[in-house]
């Protein structure tokens, strides 16, 4: 059978796996998925740190959802050790696991319009996510890798003088955002590439145990932010958008939705945001487990800590959304043609690390041929024009 | 209280299986669910809690002197209660049941356990490596203590 | 037909703004100043060695040789702002300054700061630096005269003379302060 590598160049997001997809012409029949390039051995590493030192560490397992790995770590620790977090702490965390979320999604969705050849949605997306990241810079002195999280609660305070730059950030994002949506439902050659491929049915999703929107794509109503609450979430209200038709459109409409979801989170919890103290203090880690959930971008994160009275963590378990994700690619690239496999692998937003080479061989001749990141991207684009 | 009326519905339904359990605060939710059961009956065991609605989170490993601690985290998002299996493999024959049968899930989690700790799951539909280099010595596994 | 106004109206929009983009280098785009840049010491240092301690990638580096040269190695820092926060006195500080260091030139990839040493006069071990000491004395006050160390450091930074003979009135180490103690005025002597 004629095999597709693709990887590990990765068009649709700058992060290294490796795919072989099994194809017949242009069909898709069937996936192989090696991933380990970026391995770090990051579990071994938090087993020499402190446990002040270990959030700089963890933070950096990931650019773009650089503050939930941090977030659930410091949630195990407080867990073992009964820590409770000054109200105010916990509404700064959602304020800015909120703005993370938006930038993202922002993210993605210009990535995502890049690879089915609507680069309108690439400039704009990226355009608006601009200030996002200028807030970041302003509130905690880095546009990634905020090292916001402490054991007890947050390092940097929002001041009152940014208040108003934050709502007025949420404005624009929040009219641009509701016009994005119009262009990618309005517009019918968007709709042809998205609409029906790449299907996960709902059974499908909770056999793969998948999380985040690629679940909330299918059916499954779950979001850590309602089914375990951390941080200030129990005490705010939102929806959790969710779509039953398993396709690619319905995943980018459920990151859409939730879009919109996180502005107005960021604008009640800046509503409601208490005075006090941003961090508790905390004499010593006992020996115990604990566990920290939360809701990334792309799914549920959950950290393991367990410690033994030693000043550094006996073990470090983390298992990031999209490890959890990738499995059901097996079921949800066959039966559609090549270019749609560029597209739908996006449509999970996978998060690893970089691009590498995409090979790909033909099954019915045995022939290999290697196709650069350009030449695989162009592919997609050229598919829906 | 929630946590409680589940962690009695678990213990009926494991029957023999459940060895001992409990419950462990967790300031701010439910209290989260810890169970051990025997390491025989973990497919059975992983069977009735997705039967019951949960969810496989992850599974986490830890070395301890003479064996490894295996934790299956299971969330039952709708009663927002997260309940862990705990089981223990002994290191002198670190196999135990795979999971995949169960749930699709566990496919890459048991993979990658048996890349750094080196524990087998009989069963595994395909337990190559998964996150370690191909030429990465067979015998030598990572995160291993020793 | 509504959409497609809506998204020829934001190109025409687009096109009659200016750039979007920045073209730094060649334009200056300063940062905020919350911007967490490359650490520099400053004269409040007095080389502790609190921020080798707390830097979780060890980039900071303390040698003790005729002086005590602490070192912030740019490659391996990652500007988290430990130091700075947790400094005793604000001798390091997280400046908004950009940092080249690709060019490998000495002066742009690290920085480092120099204080006077105290040794044991016993076994020639480091105890700390100068200053450090005498911050400790400030901080602690009257308590410092349970400290025998101290208390002879404070004699010198007064410039008086200490008569050579009283031998538990020397600089030493916790090591050699705890073998003089219970050799010559512990237990061993009274019993």
């Amino acid at each position: 059978m004629p095999v597709i590598p693709i990887g590990p160049f990765h068009p649709a997001l700058k992060e290294p796996e490796f795919f072989k997809l099994y194809v017949k012409g242009e069909q898709v029949v069937g996936v192989d998925i090696r991933i380990g390039w970026v391995h770090r051995g990051i579990e071994k590493l938090s087993e020499g740190l402190t446990f002040e030192q270990i959030p700089f560490l963890v933070e950096r397992i990931c650019g773009i959802c650089s503050n939930v790995h941090p977030l659930c770590y410091v949630q195990a620790v407080e867990d073992i050790a009964q820590i409770e977090v000054p109200d105010r702490a916990r509404y700064i965390r959602v304020i800015i696991a909120e703005l993370e979320r938006i930038h993202s999604h922002l993210l993605w969705l210009g990535v995502a319009g890049h690879l089915i050849g609507f680069d309108t949605l690439l400039m704009w997306a990226w355009k608006y996510r601009e200030p996002v990241l200028d807030l970041f810079e302003l509130m905690t002195g880095n546009r990634q890798n905020y090292a916001m999280q402490a054991v007890g609660g947050v390092r940097y305070d929002i001041k009152p003088e940014h208040v108003p730059k934050i709502l007025e950030v949420l404005k624009t994002v929040e009219k641009e955002t509701k016009k994005a949506v119009g262009m990618v439902e309005g517009d019918p050659v968007t709709k042809k590439r998205l609409e029906g491929i790449g299907l996960l049915t709902t059974e499908q999703a909770r056999d793969f145990c998948v999380v985040g929107p690629t679940a909330r794509g299918s059916g499954l109503k779950i979001d850590v932010r309602r089914d375990d609450p951390y941080a200030a979430y129990g005490e705010l209200s939102f929806d959790v958008p969710v779509y039953t038709s398993g396709d690619n459109l319905a995943r980018v409409l459920v990151r859409m939705d939730e879009l919109l979801q996180s502005v107005e989170l960021v604008r009640q919890a800046l509503d409601g945001l208490p005075r006090g103290e941003i961090r508790a203090e905390f004499k010593e880690v006992p020996p115990g487990e604990g566990i920290g959930r939360a809701e990334a971008p792309r799914g549920e994160d959950i950290h393991y800590v367990k410690t033994d009275g030693r000043n550094t963590p006996f073990r470090h378990k983390i298992r990031a959304p999209t490890y959890a994700n990738l499995p059901a690619l097996s079921v949800m690239l066959p039966n559609y043609t090549l270019a749609d496999a560029v597209i739908t692998l996006g449509s999970i937003d996978p998060c690893f690390s970089c691009t590498e080479r995409v090979a790909v061989v033909d099954v019915r001749t045995g022939k290999k041929r290697h196709l650069s990141e350009e030449e695989l991207v162009e592919i997609s684009r050229k598919h829906g024009a | 209280m929630r946590a409680e009326e589940l962690l009695e519905e678990i213990k009926q339904k494991f029957g023999e299986i459940f060895l001992e359990g409990g419950l462990k605060p967790h300031l701010g939710a439910n209290p989260r669910i810890f169970v051990r059961v025997s390491k025989e009956r973990i497919l059975d065991a992983a069977k009735k809690m997705v039967e019951m609605g949960y969810r496989l989170c992850t599974v986490s490993c830890v070395e301890h002197m003479s064996f490894f601690e295996l934790i299956y985290h299971f969330s039952l998002d709708q009663e927002k209660v997260l309940a862990n299996l705990r089981i223990e493999v002994p290191k002198s024959s670190p196999r135990v049941d795979s999971i995949t049968s169960a749930t699709k899930g566990a496919l890459f989690i048991e993979r990658e356990i048996h890349d750094l700790f080196g524990v087998e799951f009989v069963g595994h539909p395909d337990l190559r490596r998964l996150i370690l280099a191909d030429d990465w010595p067979k015998e030598v596994f990572p995160l291993r203590k020793g | 037909m509504g959409l497609k106004i809506k998204e020829i109206g934001e190109a025409l929009r687009s096109a009659a703004s200016k750039p979007f983009t920045v073209r730094y280098p060649f334009v200056p785009s300063p940062p905020p100043e919350t911007f967490r840049g490359k650490p520099e010491f400053n004269d409040k240092c007095m080389g502790c060695g609190a921020c080798e301690m707390v830097c979780p990638a060890g980039a900071i580096t303390v040698e003790d040789g005729e002086l005590r040269r602490i070192q912030v190695e740019y490659g391996r820092c990652i500007r988290c702002g430990q130091c700075a926060r947790l400094c005793p006195v604000e001798g390091i500080k997280l400046t908004t300054g950009s940092c080249v260091i690709s060019k490998g030139e000495e002066e742009r990839t690290r920085t480092s700061v120099e204080r006077k040493l105290l040794r044991c006069e016993e076994c020639g071990a480091p105890i700390t630096a100068r200053e450090h000491l005498r911050w400790m004395l400030e901080r602690l006050g009257p308590l410092s005269f349970s400290n025998p160390t101290l208390v002879k450091f404070s004699q010198l930074l007064l410039g008086e003379a200490v008569p050579e003979t009283e031998s538990p009135f020397r600089l030493l180490c916790p090591r050699c302060r705890r073998m003089l103690v219970l050799s010559e005025h512990g237990w061993r002597t009274k019993y």
